[in-house]
């Protein structure tokens, strides 16, 4: 499914000097927003915990690997 | 992306089925659709945005969305339905049918009530999906291709353009902005994630008070550090304004009409920038002052020293040590290796190992450096020179500053001198202008103070939170539940201090890039020429600069100037959106004088050139002239009939001439 949100505020986080998974977690958390914009979100921590969860797995990985 | 072509059925005015097929050239990008008050304009928007959204955004009525003459016609029991569709092409020409239907039916009362148990039917169909195959999910599909939220900036009233150059106008648009380029959901995403690492702050409490503590102190310090940032964003906008404040009280009285008063702010502008320089280069002169001094701090230390060698290398010299004829180094290597410099060998010849022995004797250690005293001597000579002209060099810049100093302070008293006059003028304007011009002054300058003051505090909490970081990293690696922990932490301020970088960034972009596309549309629209500058601040409060230097905001401009600066805006908050949707604007000029009319149809065609633009107007609005000034660019013209008959109004859209 293809999430229209703004460009350029993806293109920035991108475009950072962050680790790819600080960047992934952005552009997840972001897409979580938007999915859920004007709406009641009882969820909402749930699904960061979980994305924070798998971004620092992830950071992890990254660190073990080099 | 554009719209090919509507068809409403039923829909409010319009009985039977309507269809518009829209301007497609974009060599002549408009379409114009002209209509009296209440023939059905705004039900064109309003057909639009119930297609997409469900909702009609427009001037909305209470009254029911089907036709009056459908429902007369439609016997006890009978079924009549509302539908709206609209065709879209992409850029790759490829076509989009959204399509929302509502049915409805006649009860034996005679009353017009929605079909039970069926919601409006809400579908899209693609060019790949055509086969009557739906694109699953349309609300999403519309929610991500023109969400609702920025509906508004393409499809928009001009008679409520003004609405945007009001009080709280800065609010207004500043929210608008967030709106339009999606910033509230990276505002929302720091607020989520800053709860979360608020949360995982509590668990390291838990498990270890201390490190618990140490948490706490950091984000109270972060606290502090939001706190003082928003301060100084607020002292920032205050000195702003009261500098915006200061140019305008000094055109008033460079404006007020005596000539006396305007030769004294003449003249005191010219002394503000005599003053301005002079300070400049009193501060440059006292940077030298210290310069010299600290250049020649080592040499003042060194200064026994560099004297002593200077002594001790003429004993030498005069010793004959320097130039050395021997070196006490070459003297001991002979002796070391038993050989002569004839060749000979020492153990052969007493003599001449004595002669050599008594040579070492009295040759000084220094002549080993000699060469080097040699070089040097020059350095240290030059170096002392230096150090003589200190007192003078020392007394000329002290004499410098000192003139610059005067030379400030009677200018400053000058400037004191003509504000007094001011102040006691007998025009009371004058003096008000002046006793304001003075206390925004005043203002201007305690607000430099106050940026400066939360300036250093910024940057000192901000290197205690370092320090408090590193602090709490080493007493976490201590206990095996927080290093686990540590890492959640870490990451969640690391993702934080990003996304607040980013949203910092992105709204000094997206300023710049709105203040840059407001200013290219209302400079190109404007007719008059008689602007230079269109400015608009952190706060998007707008500010118009006009060739004579006049500056006033945007409630300053003419009826006129006010509807180009909104369009030019809108243009602005258009193309930063980032979607790429048509623009309709019902009403363009409504509440215009005919000159002012004519002006903007003059300049209308070069407004937004590479988009789909549906002007929906009024006869009055589109007269003759206004027709003949816009008619190379407009490709589809439509004029909405309204026919009465027995049952009831109904509004016909057909072609202009036909």
């Amino acid at each position: 499914m293809e999430y229209h949100v703004n460009v350029k505020i993806l293109d920035a986080i991108n475009n950072t000097n962050q680790k790819k998974p600080i960047k992934d977690f952005l552009i997840r958390a972001l897409l979580i927003e938007f999915e859920y914009a004007d709406q009641e979100k009882p969820r909402i921590k749930d699904d960061y915990d979980r994305l924070i969860r798998k971004g620092v797995k992830e950071m992890r990985d990254l660190n073990d690997n080099k | 992306m554009i719209i090919n072509e509507l068809r409403m059925e039923n829909f409010r005015q319009y009985y039977g089925q309507n269809n518009i097929s829209f301007a497609k050239d974009p060599e002549k990008n408009f379409t114009v659709i002209q209509g009296t008050n209440g023939a059905g304009k705004t039900t064109i928007l309003n057909a639009i945005t119930w297609c997409l959204y469900g909702f009609e955004l427009h001037n909305v009525t209470d009254d029911p969305i089907y036709n009056e003459v459908v429902e007369n016609e439609t016997s006890q029991s009978g079924k009549f339905r509302v539908k709206v569709e609209i065709d879209i092409l992409n850029k790759n020409n490829e076509l989009t049918t959204f399509k929302r239907e509502k049915n409805f039916h006649k009860n034996t009362k005679g009353k017009v009530i929605p079909a039970i148990f069926e919601d409006d039917e809400f579908s899209i169909f693609d060019e790949e999906s055509r086969n009557n195959k739906r694109v699953e999910f349309p609300a999403l599909y519309v929610d991500t291709n023109m969400p609702e939220d920025i509906e508004e900036y393409f499809f928009f009233d001009g008679e409520k353009l003004e609405d945007y150059f009001r009080e709280n106008t800065g609010k207004v648009i500043k929210k608008s902005v967030f709106k339009i380029t999606q910033l509230k959901l990276l505002k929302r995403l720091i607020d989520h994630l800053d709860e979360r690492r608020r949360h995982y702050a509590k668990k390291v409490r838990d498990i270890s008070p201390e490190t618990g503590a140490l948490e706490q102190e950091i984000i109270d310090k972060e606290d502090s550090l939001k706190e003082n940032s928003s301060l100084l964003e607020k002292a920032v906008k205050q000195r702003k304004i009261a500098e915006t404040k200061i140019k305008k009280y000094e055109n008033e009285l460079k404006r007020s009409g005596s000539s006396d008063i305007q030769s004294l702010q003449i003249e005191r502008e010219k002394l503000e920038r005599e003053v301005s320089e002079l300070d400049t280069k009193i501060d440059s002169a006292k940077n030298d002052k210290i310069d010299f001094i600290l250049e020649m701090t080592p040499t003042i230390l060194a200064y026994p020293a560099l004297k002593n060698t200077l002594k001790e290398a003429a004993t030498l010299k005069e010793k004959g040590f320097i130039p050395a004829k021997y070196k006490k180094k070459f003297l001991e290597d002979l002796l070391e290796d038993g050989v002569c410099i004839c060749g000979m060998k020492l153990s052969e010849n007493d003599k001449c190992k004595k002669t050599l022995e008594e040579l070492w004797e009295k040759t000084s250690n220094l002549t080993d450096i000699g060469d080097e005293i040699g070089t040097e001597h020059a350095s240290i000579e030059s170096l002392l020179e230096k150090l003589n002209n200190f007192r003078d060099k020392q007394t000329k810049l002290g004499k410098e500053i000192r003139w610059l100093e005067k030379e400030r302070e009677k200018k400053s008293k000058r400037l004191k001198e003509i504000s007094i006059r001011l102040t006691g003028s007998e025009i009371e304007k004058i003096k008000d202008f002046e006793e304001m011009l003075q206390e925004n002054k005043r203002l201007q300058l305690s607000k430099i103070r106050e940026e400066a003051e939360l300036g250093a505090q910024i940057k000192s909490t901000n290197v205690i939170i370092e320090k408090l970081k590193k602090k709490r990293d080493k007493e976490m690696q201590k206990n095996a539940e927080l290093e686990n922990l540590k890492d959640v932490v870490l990451f969640c301020e690391t993702s934080l201090d990003v996304s607040k970088e980013l949203k910092k960034e992105l709204i000094e972009d997206i300023r710049v890039r709105i203040e840059k596309t407001t200013k290219e549309q209302f400079l190109k629209l404007n007719w008059k020429e008689s602007f230079v500058d269109v400015l608009i601040d952190d706060d998007y409060d707008v500010t118009v600069v006009r060739k004579s230097g006049r500056v006033s905001d945007a409630n300053g401009l003419s009826a006129g100037e006010k509807l180009v600066l909104a369009l030019s805006f809108m243009a602005a908050l258009n193309q930063i959106s980032g979607f790429d949707l048509p623009i309709i604007i019902d009403t363009p000029m409504g509440r215009l004088d005919k000159e002012i009319k004519l002006n903007i149809a003059q300049v209308l065609p070069k407004y937004l050139e590479d988009k789909q633009i549906t002007l929906l107007v009024t006869g009055e609005e589109y007269s003759s002239e206004f027709r003949d000034k816009l008619h190379h660019r407009v490709s589809k013209e439509y004029i909405i009939n309204v026919v009465q008959t027995e049952n009831g109004n109904k509004s016909e859209v057909v072609l202009h001439g036909s």
